[in-house]
């Protein structure tokens, strides 16, 4: 184990992230509407390869293909009934690719329900089920809980709170999916992006940021927004390119060369973290570690 | 003061409640179920503008549909008996993964009020219920909404599931939402477009008279 993540992040050049689990998977054949991580059970074999690649490239930090993992998104996928099995058998497949070289982010995601009264969503309930796949993934042995595209304030901070208090000794990072309006960035419940992720700092966090969404252009300017008014360590994964939806399939059109250029303009501004989401691949990471270094 | 202003705020404050009244005035004051209708198409367009600028977020576009459909289902009751003459069936759906509903309903209820046959399937809806529902209704239409462009492509898969299960020649497909063109339905072999829910009738009509 290369040491704790945290004290990486404190020094050195920026920690690189990895680029897109899902989409990569689509790509490779993961039928649409199957979530990832019914291939963690039924073609582990392409999820280690995915890792493998992504540490190959030189990510430091491989997600585990557990973002959906969570009893409510796995019960529209009828697959409740697995869930130890599957946070369980992730994080080994993430963890068998990084070695001794990357660090393995036990990855979270939203419920996929709104809070009442949108929705059905409780406070407790949500506590219940991030609390639940939290222990699993902790005892998975992630090395820090990544908690990636939420897209309401409160239901981040209900899993940084879960988290923190399941297994307060593992480290928590995570990031908000924004919409540029012209008002400025702010989640889809129209939490600001500045304060959103202040509040996520001051929950207890040591990375926070982006990811999904915005390209490579739109998180830059984000970047910008949010170096300018505070100082907080920010991680930052775009999509490369928006999506278009050709009858063959979703592209993404944003290149190597262009989504690499604009994210490393990260960091001069004092960006720590940087990936990539939905779009990239194991060519955007290499080429991101080249210009990085 | 616009004399409709009250429509308008009930439905932008997404009180339910309030729309339902209202629309139930309108219907008393003897106006027709389509002319009782505009002043909440306005209002609910005059939502959707306010998220494109960031003015409303999701919670008050979900609040202000929830009132529209409120008002919805007072002008148009569903289960209502259909006309003595139907023009034709309608299965309607929004796809999988795509909650977003208020085109999909709005399109719903002008078919309806047109002599249409609907069965409205909702949002977020699977394949296999859409042909579970072509199979047992045996439509002449099939209306399918997509707001997202992420959820897009799964109105080409329908039309590639409809193809496999030999179900494509039984029903016309129509295809909406905001990221949908022309373009798209003629490229997923769709047989038409409507970029809003008045030509959505009028290429309904013209389809069920071919």
């Amino acid at each position: 184990m290369p040491g704790p993540v945290t004290e990486r992040l404190a020094s050195g050049p920026p920690l690189l992230f990895d680029g897109a689990l899902g989409s990569r998977l689509i790509a490779l054949g993961l039928e649409a509407g199957r979530p990832p991580e019914a291939w963690v059970l039924d073609r582990p074999e392409v999820i280690e390869q995915v890792h493998r690649e992504y540490a190959a490239a030189g990510s430091e930090v491989l997600a585990s293909v557990t973002f959906g993992a969570n009893r409510l998104r796995l019960r529209k996928a009828g697959l409740e009934e697995r869930l130890e099995e599957i946070n369980l058998r992730a994080v080994d497949l993430a963890r068998r690719a990084a070695g001794d070289d990357a660090w393995v982010g036990g990855d979270m995601g939203p419920t996929g329900e709104f809070f009442q009264p949108l929705g059905p969503l409780t406070p407790a309930a949500a506590d219940d089920v991030f609390a639940e796949q939290a222990a699993v993934l902790a005892r998975a042995g992630v090395d820090f809980f990544l908690l990636e595209t939420h897209y309401d304030l409160q239901e981040a901070l209900a899993n940084v709170r879960a988290c923190r208090r399941v297994a307060p000794q593992i480290p928590v990072a995570a990031t908000l999916t924004f919409n540029r309006t012209p008002r400025g960035f702010f989640t889809v419940m129209g939490d600001p992006a500045a304060e959103a992720l202040t509040a996520l700092f001051q929950a207890g966090c040591f990375l926070v940021g982006a990811n999904c969404t915005l390209e490579a252009a739109g998180m830059l300017d984000l970047a910008r927004h949010l170096t300018a008014h505070l100082n907080l360590p920010l991680l930052l994964q775009p999509n490369a390119g928006s999506p278009v939806v050709t009858p063959a399939g979703i592209v993404y059109p944003q290149p190597p060369d262009e989504f690499c250029r604009l994210v490393a303009a990260m960091i001069p501004l004092g960006v720590r973290a940087v990936g990539g989401c939905c779009g990239t691949d194991a060519e955007y990471l290499r080429r991101l570690r080249e210009m990085l270094q | 003061m616009n004399p409709n202003e009250n429509i308008r705020q009930a439905v932008l404050d997404g009180d339910a409640s309030g729309a339902a009244a209202l629309a139930r005035v309108r219907l008393d004051a003897g106006l027709s179920p389509l002319e009782a209708l505009d002043p909440f198409i306005a209002a609910i367009r005059e939502a959707g503008d306010r998220f494109e600028l960031g003015d409303f977020f999701l919670p008050q576009l979900l609040m202000a549909s929830q009132a529209m459909r409120a008002a919805l289902e007072v002008i148009f009751p569903p289960g209502q008996a259909g006309p003595t003459l139907s023009r034709g069936t309608v299965v309607a759906g929004t796809v999988q993964g795509d909650i977003h509903e208020i085109g999909k309903s709005l399109v719903c209820a002008l078919l309806q009020a047109h002599g249409f046959t609907v069965v409205d399937l909702g949002g977020d809806v699977s394949a296999d219920r859409f042909i579970e529902q072509i199979r047992a209704v045996n439509p002449d239409l099939l209306a399918l909404s997509a707001l997202l462009t992420t959820t897009m492509i799964q109105q080409k898969m329908l039309l590639d599931r409809l193809a496999q299960e030999g179900l494509r020649d039984r029903v016309k497909v129509l295809v909406g939402g905001a990221p949908v063109t022309t373009q798209w339905a003629r490229d997923i072999g769709a047989d038409g477009y409507a970029p809003d829910a008045a030509r959505a009738v009028d290429l309904a009509l013209k389809l069920v008279e071919k």
